[in-house]
C-alpha cells in the first residue's frame, strides 16, 4: 500500500477518524499500533481478505513470500523492550554492556541476516575465485523485508540512548512498539529517534494543534514530488540506465540528472508525505531534506540529504569511533570508515560501497580544501564560492551513477552482460564527456522539463510561494489544491513504481 | 500551540466549506480538462477512430460491432455487391475483437460526434449487454476509456438486473465504479502525452486492415474435429428452434437511444444479426423503425452455418466471411428496394 495509491487515502480516512474519534491517548495507541502492523502486512500479504482466507484454510503452501515478516518486526520490538527493561535493572556496568550487546547483536544479526548474507557469501567466494580457490558456496532465498534498515536503526537508536543513560526505559511495551511501528515513518523512514519521539507519544494529542491546511499542502507537494516528477524522471532515467551505451553526450548528461531528480523527488516526497500524515495524526516527524541540491560543498549536502540518517551515523557511528577526537589521519579514518557502512546500509552491492566510498573521499576533500584556503583572498573566495554549488552537485551526480548502476541484460537471454560496476564505468565515461559514442537522443523537451524543474525548485527554496498560499482564504486554497490534484492525477502515470527506499 | 480562538463547532464549518470547494474544484477542473482531451490512445480501436475521423468524407455507410462484424464483412465486396445489384454504398468496417455493449455504444457515439457528413447508413451488431472486466484487459486503457457517466451506468444496471450473486454483484459494480472514477480523473492521460513526446516509442506497425477498409479476414482454418460434434449437435438445435429472445428493458432503452442519436446524425440504423451459435441472441421487441438484417438462424442460412465455413465455432473463416459479406448485401438492397413505407 505506497501512499500515492487511492487505497491508502481510503486507509488513512478510517485510521484518520476513528484516531480522533478516540479520547483515551492508550486506545488511540493500541487503535494507531494495530493500523501500522495492518499497514505493514499489506506490503507482504497481498489482497487482505484473500491472505485471511488462505490463512482459515490452513493453505500454507500458497501464501504469499514473506507473510510472516510482520513477526520479525515484533520480535525485535520485544527484544529491545526487555533489553530497555534490562538495562533499567542493571547495577553493574559489565550487565549494562551485555544488553547493549546482546540489543546490538539482535537487531544487526536481523539485518545482516536478510539484508548481507547472500552478498558476503557472493563476495566471499569471488574473493577466493580471484586466489584461485575455486568454492561451492551456495546462497539462500532470502527476500528483504520492507523497511528492515530502518526501523532496526530506530530499535537501536532506543538501546542505545538507554544505555548512554539519556533516556529512561520505556516501561509499557505499548509504547515501544507504538514508536517503532508508527506506520508514517515504518518503511522508508525519516529515522526517528526515540529520543525526540516518546515524548510526543506519552503525551495525549490534541486535534487543535493540527493545522489541516499545511499537512493537506505538505501531502500534496509530496504526492506531487513522488507520483509526477519522480515517475517521469524514472522513465528518462530507466531509459539511459537500460542502453548507455547507445545514447549521445547530451542524453547521457540529462539521464543522469533525471536520475538526481527521480531519487530526490522519490525521497522527499515520501518524506513529505510521511511527515504529513504523521502531523494530521497529531506527531511530529524529523525532517529529512533541505533542498540537499543547493549545497555549496558535499559536508553541507550530507546536513540536508537524509538528515536522519546521517544525524543517526554521526552521533551512533562516527562519533563512538571516535569522531574528529584524534589526529588528522584518525579523523579521516572514521569519516570514510562511517560513509562505506552508509553506503553498505542503502544495500548489498559494492556499488552502494563505492557511492558511499566516493562521499567519504569528498568529505575528507572538502576539509583539506577548506584548510588551504583559509587564508585565500577575497577575490579567489568570491570565484569559488560561485563554483562551490555546481561542482559539489556534478559530483554528487557522478555519485549516483555508482548508486543507480545495475547489471546489463542481455534483452533475449537475460545473462548479465556487463557487472553493475562495469555499466556505472560507461555511464561514468559518457556523463563527464569522456566516451558517448550512441546515437539516440532525449531532444530538447527534457532540457527544457529540466530548466523548468529546477526554476520552481529554486523559488520554492526562496519560500517564492510560502508568504502568497499562506494570504490565501482556507475556501480558496482548498479550491486551488481541488485544481492542483486534478493536474497532479493528470501527469500521474497509472502504474507506479515503489518508492526506490523501500528497498534499503 | 492551541489556538486562544480555538472553536470546534466554527473549525467544523469551514473543515466542511474548504472540502466542499475542493471536490467542487476537483470535479469541474477533471470535467474541463476531460472535455479538452483527444480520443485516448487504445491500443487497437484508435488506430479505427483515427482512420474514420481522416477519412469522413469518403464513407457513407458503417458498421460497429465485435469480431463477428470485424473478421465476417468486407466492405470492399459488400459496396461491389451493392453496386451490382443497383444500390451504391461506401463502407467502412469500424467493428473489433471484443468490442461488446456498453462499449460498442460508446464508440459509435465517438465516431458521430465527428459529424461525419455523408453517413447515411450504421449497422449495428446487436449483442447482449457484456460488463465482465476479463483478466485479459484489467487496468488496461481498454477497459477504462468508455467509463463516462452514461456507459458506467448502463454497466451498473446491467449487473444489478443480472442472476449474479450479490456479492458478486457489488463486488463488479465497485470495480466499475473505480474505474469510472480514475477515468474521469484523467489519471495518467497527462503523463501518457507527456512520455510520447519525450520518449517516442518505436513506430507503430501499419494496421493489417487499413487496405481493406477495416476488414480483417481470419485464416482458412476449419473447425477442429474435437470441436466439431459439439457444433453440428448445437447447429441441428437451432435449427429445430430458435425461440425468440425479448430484448431487456435496459437494452431496449439503450438501443432507443443510440437510434435515436444516429437519425440525428442524419444517418439510419440498421440492427444485425451475425450467424450466431447463442439462442440468447435472438432478440425480439427491438426499438420500432429499424430493420433487423438477422442471419442467425441456421435453418434460413445453412450455408454460413456449414463447418468448411467456419473458423471455430463462434467465427467464419474468409471463405465464410465471403459468404456472409454477399448475403448481407443482398438482404440490404432487398431492403433498399422496399417502399419507404414497408421498411
Amino acid at each position: 500500500m505506497l501512499f500515492v495509491e487511492f487505497r491508502f487515502l481510503i486507509f488513512f480516512l478510517v485510521v484518520f477518524s476513528v484516531h480522533w474519534a478516540l479520547r483515551g491517548n492508550t486506545a488511540r495507541k493500541v487503535w494507531l499500533l494495530a493500523c501500522g502492523h495492518f499497514f505493514y502486512a499489506c506490503f507482504f500479504i497481498g489482497e487482505p481478505l484473500e491472505f485471511w482466507s488462505q490463512l482459515r484454510a490452513g493453505e500454507w503452501g500458497k501464501m504469499p513470500a514473506g507473510w510472516w515478516f510482520p513477526a520479525v518486526l515484533w520480535g525485535s520490538t520485544a527484544m529491545d523492550y526487555a533489553v530497555g527493561l534490562g538495562l533499567g535493572a542493571a547495577t553493574r556496568e559489565t550487565q549494562r554492556k551485555a544488553w547493549l550487546l546482546a540489543s546490538l547483536a539482535a537487531n544487526l544479526g536481523v539485518l545482516c541476516y536478510f539484508k548481507y548474507f547472500n552478498f558476503f557469501i557472493t563476495s566471499a567466494a569471488g574473493f577466493l575465485d580471484w586466489f584461485g580457490l575455486h568454492t561451492s558456496l551456495h546462497t539462500l532465498r532470502i527476500i528483504l523485508p520492507y523497511g528492515v534498515s530502518f526501523y532496526t536503526f530506530q530499535s537501536m537508536s532506543y538501546s542505545i540512548d538507554v544505555y548512554r543513560r539519556r533516556l529512561a526505559p520505556v516501561r509499557s511495551f505499548l509504547d515501544l512498539a507504538f514508536f517503532i511501528s508508527f506506520f508514517p515513518q515504518l518503511v522508508a523512514g525519516p529515522i526517528v529517534r526515540a529520543m525526540t519521539f516518546l515524548p510526543q507519544v506519552f503525551e495525549k494529542r490534541v486535534w487543535a494543534n493540527v493545522r489541516v491546511r499545511d499537512c493537506c499542502t505538505l501531502f500534496f507537494i509530496g504526492f506531487v514530488k513522488k507520483a509526477c516528477v519522480s515517475e517521469f524522471a524514472a522513465q528518462i532515467a530507466d531509459a539511459f540506465f537500460a542502453e548507455p551505451q547507445k545514447f549521445d553526450h547530451l542524453s547521457a548528461v540529462l539521464g543522469v540528472l533525471f536520475y538526481a531528480v527521480q531519487i530526490y523527488c522519490d525521497f522527499s516526497g515520501y518524506t513529505d508525505m510521511a511527515i504529513a500524515c504523521a502531523r494530521l495524526l497529531g506527531y511530529e516527524l524529523t525532517p529529512n531534506f533541505d533542498f540537499p541540491y543547493f549545497s555549496r560543498s558535499i559536508t553541507e549536502f550530507w546536513r540536508r540529504w537524509h538528515i536522519s540518517l546521517s544525524t543517526w551515523l554521526r552521533d551512533y557511528l562516527y562519533i563512538p569511533l571516535g569522531g574528529s577526537r584524534g589526529s588528522k589521519l584518525f579523523t579521516y579514518r572514521n569519516l570514510l570508515l562511517t560513509m562505506l557502512l552508509g553506503g553498505l546500509w542503502h544495500g548489498a552491492s559494492w556499488t552502494f560501497v563505492i557511492w558511499g566510498g566516493m562521499h567519504g573521499v569528498a568529505l575528507i576533500c572538502h576539509r583539506e580544501w577548506q584548510r588551504l584556503v583559509e587564508n585565500a583572498g577575497a577575490g579567489f573566495k568570491k570565484i569559488l564560492g560561485w563554483l562551490a554549488m555546481p561542482l559539489t552537485f556534478y559530483w554528487i551526480c557522478l555519485t549516483w551513477i555508482f548508486f543507480r548502476a545495475a547489471p546489463l541484460l542481455d534483452e533475449k537471454t537475460h545473462a548479465i552482460k556487463a557487472t553493475g560496476l562495469e555499466m556505472a564505468g560507461r555511464i561514468f565515461k559518457a556523463f563527464t564527456l569522456f566516451g558517448a559514442h550512441g546515437t539516440r537522443s532525449f531532444g530538447m523537451e527534457c532540457v527544457v522539463i529540466l530548466l523548468a524543474l529546477a526554476l520552481l525548485h529554486w523559488l520554492n527554496s526562496r519560500r517564492v510561494f510560502t508568504a502568497a498560499w499562506q494570504r490565501l482564504p482556507d475556501w480558496a486554497a482548498a479550491a486551488l489544491l481541488g485544481i492542483g490534484t486534478e493536474l497532479a492525477l493528470l501527469f500521474t502515470p497509472v502504474k507506479y513504481k515503489a518508492f526506490i527506499y523501500f528497498q534499503f | 500551540m492551541p489556538s486562544a480562538r480555538f472553536s470546534p463547532p466554527r473549525r467544523a464549518v469551514q473543515a466542511l466549506l474548504s472540502g466542499a470547494c475542493f471536490i467542487a474544484a476537483l470535479v469541474l477542473s477533471a470535467g474541463g480538462v476531460g472535455r479538452g482531451l483527444p480520443f485516448p490512445k487504445v491500443p487497437a480501436i484508435f488506430p479505427k477512430y483515427q482512420y474514420f475521423a481522416e477519412n469522413t468524407e469518403r464513407f457513407d455507410t458503417v458498421f460497429i460491432g465485435s469480431s463477428r462484424v470485424f473478421h465476417q464483412i468486407d466492405p470492399q465486396q459488400f459496396d461491389a455487391e451493392v453496386a451490382a445489384l443497383g444500390g451504391r454504398t461506401q463502407s467502412v468496417n469500424l467493428a473489433y475483437d471484443s468490442l461488446w455493449p456498453p462499449e460498442s455504444f460508446y464508440f459509435l457515439r465517438r465516431l458521430l460526434a465527428l459529424r461525419p457528413p455523408r453517413l447515411r447508413w450504421v449497422f449495428i451488431e446487436l449483442m447482449q449487454i457484456n460488463v465482465n472486466l476479463e483478466t485479459r484487459n484489467d487496468q488496461t486503457l481498454r477497459t477504462a476509456y468508455w467509463h463516462d457517466w452514461r456507459h458506467t451506468w448502463i454497466a451498473w444496471r446491467d449487473i444489478f438486473a443480472s442472476s449474479r450473486s450479490p456479492a458478486e454483484k457489488w463486488r463488479l459494480a465497485a470495480e466499475h465504479a473505480v474505474i469510472f472514477i480514475r477515468w474521469n480523473a484523467n489519471l495518467g492521460r497527462g503523463a501518457e502525452a507527456l512520455r510520447d513526446t519525450v520518449l517516442p516509442g518505436r513506430p507503430m506497425r501499419p494496421e493489417p486492415w487499413l487496405d481493406r477498409a477495416g476488414f480483417l479476414p481470419e485464416n482458412d482454418r476449419r473447425i477442429t474435429d474435437g470441436e466439431l460434434p459439439q457444433y453440428l449437435q448445437t447447429v441441428a438445435r437451432l435449427r429445430d428452434a430458435l425461440p425468440p429472445r425479448p430484448a431487456s428493458a435496459l437494452y431496449f432503452a439503450a438501443l432507443e437511444e443510440l437510434v435515436a442519436e444516429v437519425r440525428r446524425a442524419g444517418a439510419q440504423p440498421v440492427f444485425l444479426l451475425t450467424p450466431s451459435l447463442d439462442a440468447a441472441e435472438n432478440f425480439t421487441g427491438l426499438p420500432a423503425g429499424v430493420p433487423v438484417l438477422a442471419f442467425n438462424d441456421p435453418g434460413k442460412y445453412p450455408a454460413l452455418y456449414e463447418p468448411d465455413r467456419h473458423y471455430d465455432t463462434w467465427h467464419l473463416n474468409g471463405k465464410g466471411a465471403a459468404e456472409f459479406t454477399g448475403l448481407l448485401a443482398h438482404r440490404f438492397v432487398e431492403h433498399l428496394h422496399r417502399p419507404p413505407s414497408s421498411r
